[in-house]
């Protein structure tokens, strides 16, 4: 079996954790909405435009900012997963295929008693969620948010 | 005779101050032989001592100065509580990252006996760092974007569209 396998497995936690989450961004892309310029979209609509066409060019550019910090926020919601990985495969099937950044830095500290590897993973996870948070509020993120 | 008095009582008050300044500062220094003892009452008496300190440094305070009293215990308040966010996590993480693992089993630190970087070139060495990043990248960049687009195309059907039932969405 597939799933149940070691390749398998991996991919099915993250159906899980897709399928946890999935809703939380569907409120907030819901809530993005809302405000939508109606005008615009009926003008584009009396012009004739099709509704794929007014997804493409009125509504996707105008969700472009929400949709940039949504992914950058499940980046860095799904690189601190760990419940599952805990709950559902404690890392396995065989020792390390399910193995994530978080859940060997946690094995590494608490079960092996290595503080000081555990410490550098933790530095190592830290600097990557800071760079993400920092693309979110500014940087990068000022141009695809604009 | 009237500023005398007035003068005995600010005496009064700037001693109480000063006792409970000497207090909070005698109880965190007491709190520092908790590290060596195997006794709780370091501990215990560090709460007395600093609850009965900044009590007297308020009332003292605010009885010379307006308001000053409640200004400097709840900056020292602010400062304990900074600590105790910080302190476990420089001593943790921060030295940890560079002490020995036989100083890091061997009990608290609050600095590190001997520096080493042995922790840092293992982190690219040991192969399970690389299965690990390898699967973080995966599984959040699955799903990100799946997530995302599922998201979108379903808050666009209950915000866009019209179907029955959408009321209750």
């Amino acid at each position: 079996m597939f799933f149940t396998g070691v390749p398998g497995t991996l991919y099915m936690l993250t159906v899980i954790h897709i399928w946890k989450t999935f809703s939380l961004v569907a409120l907030m892309l819901l809530v993005a909405l809302q405000y939508l310029p109606h005008e615009t979209i009926q003008a584009a609509r009396i012009d004739g435009a099709s509704r794929w066409r007014r997804f493409r060019h009125i509504v996707l550019p105008y969700l472009w900012p929400t949709l940039v910090a949504t992914i950058l926020i499940q980046v860095l919601v799904t690189l601190q997963l760990f419940d599952l990985i805990f709950s559902l495969t404690g890392g396995g099937p065989g020792r390390y295929s399910t193995y994530n950044l978080y859940f060997y830095t946690f094995k590494t500290t608490f079960e092996q008693t290595d503080f000081g590897y555990g410490s550098v993973l933790a530095y190592f996870i830290t600097g990557i969620i800071v760079i993400l948070a920092l693309a979110l509020t500014r940087g990068r993120a000022k141009g695809m948010l604009s | 005779m009237t500023s005398a008095r007035s003068r005995d009582n600010d005496l009064r008050w700037r001693i109480i101050a000063g006792a409970g300044a000497v207090l909070v500062l005698g109880a965190a220094v007491l709190e520092l032989v908790q590290i060596s003892s195997p006794y709780g009452f370091p501990f215990i008496g560090w709460i007395v001592a600093t609850t009965a300190g900044l009590a007297m440094l308020w009332v003292g305070l605010n009885a010379i100065r307006q308001d000053l009293g409640a200004r400097v215990v709840a900056a020292a308040l602010a400062v304990g509580i900074l600590g105790m966010i910080l302190i476990p996590y420089i001593v943790v993480v921060v030295f940890g990252a560079f002490q020995r693992r036989i100083d890091l089993m061997t009990g608290p630190h609050l600095l590190p006996p001997a520096l080493t970087a042995v922790a840092l070139e293992q982190l690219l060495k040991i192969e399970y760092f690389e299965t690990g990043l390898r699967n973080s990248l995966i599984v959040s960049s699955t799903a990100a974007i799946v997530t995302t687009m599922l998201g979108l195309l379903g808050a666009y059907a209950i915000a866009q569209l019209r179907f029955p039932g959408r009321r209750a969405a």
